[in-house]
């Protein structure tokens, strides 16, 4: 399976997802203009990550703002990480002190996947 | 008959344009006004909080213009570019912060739209929440159209209820006003 790694711009997020490492991060801002589009490849690779694989896995959000057709897109990553089972997955929701949006999108996840193994760690400056 | 379309994009304070950025809203200029607004609230010493919220509803009220306003063009690379209106007021003695959006729409989104906001008008806080949840497993409206999802986040972050007006312009052309303080 390849890993995919793509580089952060004003407007979109570094996204890292590395097979070998068990690793998942978002990094940076997410309002592109075609979110759907954007994340299109993300979803197919996250698909076949979660097949069968039970690997220990960590997924960092790291995202400083997002967009509401964003905001879609994450729920849909989120049914991902659910549906799969997956019992050694991390999820870790990093948000920014001065920020209580970010904080509350942390609580709408948790809240809503109850099952799956989400914490918030706060940052001095996201 | 032309359809006159408003085109102005800038950031005012106390009634003053002190920036003038660019006439068509594209991804591009909408990147740039949001740096621009981040970058000038700053220097202002506002809240952190609020900083965060206007910037935030900017993109969305920008990205609704570039989705959804009549007459907007989508090149080969399906990069979009809308004529619009999008002007920040900041009174600095009270602090409020007006955000307004004007652009043309087809005149059956106008129902739509008046629905989404009566809809989250009148939500507190945690009805809102719950109302975002709702929207955010609704697939059907969210990929196709994500200004029900939009106008939820934009109330849970505005300090008075969502301004809309509608004024027509053509038989299916009307001019669409939306205002948020926060």
């Amino acid at each position: 399976m390849e890993n995919i790694n793509i580089q952060k711009t004003e407007d979109s997020p570094k996204v890292i997802l590395d097979f070998e490492k068990g690793l998942i991060e978002f990094e940076g801002e997410c309002y592109p203009e075609n979110a759907f589009e954007f994340f299109e490849p993300i979803l197919l690779w996250l698909s076949d990550y979660f097949k069968d694989n039970k690997k220990e896995t960590i997924v960092n959000f790291k995202l400083s703002y997002f967009n509401s057709a964003t905001t879609q897109v994450l729920f849909d990553i989120f049914d991902i990480f659910d549906e799969s089972g997956h019992e050694f997955l991390q999820i870790n929701w990093f948000y920014d002190k001065n920020n209580k949006g970010t904080l509350k999108d942390y609580e709408e996840f948790h809240e809503e996947f109850e099952d799956l193994n989400i914490q918030a760690i706060v940052i001095e400056e996201l | 008959m032309e359809i006159e379309k408003e085109l102005e994009l800038c950031i005012k304070i106390d009634e003053k344009v002190v920036i003038e950025l660019s006439s068509k809203i594209t991804q591009e200029s909408i990147v740039e006004t949001a740096q621009n607004i981040k970058q000038r609230l700053i220097d202002y010493e506002l809240d952190r909080e609020k900083i965060f919220n206007v910037y935030d509803v900017s993109i969305e009220m920008l990205q609704n213009i570039l989705k959804y306003s009549y007459g907007n063009k989508i090149d080969e690379d399906k990069k979009r570019e809308a004529d619009g209106k999008f002007i920040l007021r900041y009174d600095t003695v009270t602090k409020e912060i007006v955000l307004c959006s004007c652009n043309l729409i087809e005149s059956s989104q106008v129902d739509i739209i008046k629905q989404r906001v009566d809809e989250v008008t009148g939500l507190n806080e945690k009805e809102l929440r719950k109302l975002l949840r709702v929207k955010m497993k609704s697939k059907r409206d969210g990929h196709s159209n994500g200004a029900g999802l939009g106008f939820a986040t934009i109330a849970t972050k505005i300090s008075k209820p969502i301004d809309i007006e509608f004024k027509g312009i053509l038989k299916d052309v009307v001019k669409f006003k939306l205002e948020v303080t926060i």
